[in-house]
């Protein structure tokens, strides 16, 4: 292939996922200047690369370059000792049947929703963004981690119960005020 | 099937990623369950707040073009991280003025492009959002159906009064979709009528509301939390068929109803 019909292919293919590769940098990394840089980093990475991808979902494959280079930069500032753990002494409340849970859930906004996600450990918070956000089937979200889609389910199914007291705990606090 | 079992599968039962024989066993479980659908209601709950109001960062337009230009910069910018090009690719790049121009004018209309289709997907998932919910609700508690009748000429006249318009009710028993009733529903805060179909052990809710009163249609086929929708106007009334059918025989469906 021409340079130049490589390269055109290659930003026919990769760049509508653009804010997909954003999108997940930014969640990730929670800061916006990181995540320019990481994406942009990805797309040189997924450009050198390119002729090893053998048309699967181009999403997923983006994605799968774009939380390597979070994760290896995440890894490097890590050792400078900035980590957080998500707190295990938060309880899940039991459910009840007439259900201010669902209630209490569909009042979080968009200021607690960032909080709560951006407090989950990577691989939920990832997983989490990858479903909702990202809209990609189970089967891409293993493709883009690397993972088998039994571990997906749990790490969704986890992620999801840890979001969930993270809110209802943000949310108890907030009408407590 | 049992809780447990079933506590274990509701993920990727509203995920819509089960097989068809498992999801079908989830849902008649939940019928029968009222502490797995409390269950279920809270993780739906919970998938709701994040879409709605979890952000979506999109990426800076400058981005893009930056990209653009290291990718057209050749390997000796690519072997280098991100960080230490960047300056570079933001400050030190010549730009042919043509080039410069048609990519400025490029950017400009994919913003555009992309904040049209934004702003109509995002019209358009919350309607799906609501039409799957509406049946995804008229499943789970005993109420499909305020009129119980394959006949049209029951289920038709029952509407009258309660919505401003007259549904076409039409039994399509012959074509494997046997009508079983009607029920009153509220979508995006309007009346529509709500005509429910049976295939096999599936159910199809097609909703009528009155084009000049109601939302606007979502768009003509969708994909939702695993359901198929199907929509479409005619005359002065706007359709919108879900189901968890396959998305063929769902517009099987629809073709047969809109051929009577």
């Amino acid at each position: 292939m021409q340079g130049d019909e490589r390269s055109s292919r290659f930003e026919q293919t990769f760049l509508p996922h653009i804010d997909a590769a954003y999108n997940l940098a930014r969640w990730l990394m929670r800061n916006a200047e990181d995540a320019e840089d990481v994406v942009q980093q990805a797309y040189l990475r997924a450009f050198e690369a390119y002729d090893s991808f053998r048309g699967l979902s181009a999403k997923a494959w983006l994605l799968a370059i774009v939380r390597n280079v979070c994760f290896s930069r995440l890894r490097r500032s890590a050792t400078a000792g900035d980590t957080d753990e998500f707190d295990e002494r938060l309880h899940s409340p039991e459910p009840t049947f007439d259900d201010p849970e669902s209630r209490a859930l569909s009042e979080a906004d968009s200021r607690m929703l960032t909080a709560a996600l951006e407090a989950l450990p990577e691989e939920f918070r990832e997983a989490i963004v990858m479903r909702e956000l990202e809209e990609l089937s189970y089967k891409e979200i293993a493709a883009a981690t690397g993972v088998p889609i039994g571990t997906v389910m749990s790490r969704l199914a986890r992620g999801r119960e840890r979001l969930r007291s993270e809110l209802l705990a943000a949310g108890a606090k907030a009408s407590r005020r | 099937m049992s809780c447990e079992r079933a506590r274990a599968l509701l993920g990727a039962h509203l995920d819509g990623e089960l097989d068809a024989a498992s999801d079908r066993e989830v849902q008649l479980h939940l019928r029968e369950c009222p502490s797995c659908l409390a269950a279920a209601n809270q993780k739906q709950s919970l998938s709701a707040a994040v879409r709605r109001s979890a952000p979506y960062h999109r990426a800076p337009t400058a981005l893009e073009a930056r990209i653009r230009e290291s990718l057209r910069g050749g390997s000796a910018v690519a072997s280098q991280p991100a960080r230490e090009a960047s300056p570079v690719a933001r400050r030190g790049w010549v730009w042919p003025w043509p080039a410069a121009l048609a990519t400025v004018a490029a950017i400009v209309v994919a913003v555009w492009i992309g904040a049209t289709v934004t702003a109509r997907r995002a019209a358009g998932d919350f309607l799906a959002e609501e039409f799957v919910s509406a049946h995804v609700r008229s499943l789970q508690g005993a109420h499909l159906t305020d009129v119980q009748s394959s006949d049209q000429h029951t289920v038709k006249p029952w509407f009258d009064g309660k919505v401003d318009f007259a549904p076409p009710v039409r039994d399509l028993a012959a074509a494997g979709f046997p009508l079983l009733g009607g029920r009153l529903d509220y979508l995006a805060g309007h009346p529509a009528a709500a005509l429910v179909f049976g295939r096999n052990k599936h159910f199809i809710n097609l909703f009528i509301w009155a084009s000049t009163a109601g939302p606007a249609p979502p768009a003509a086929i969708l994909e939702r939390r695993g359901y198929n929708l199907v929509s479409w106007q005619q005359g002065d009334l706007t359709f919108c068929a879900v189901s968890d059918l396959n998305l063929a025989e769902l517009k099987g469906f629809t073709e047969s109803y809109r051929a009577q």
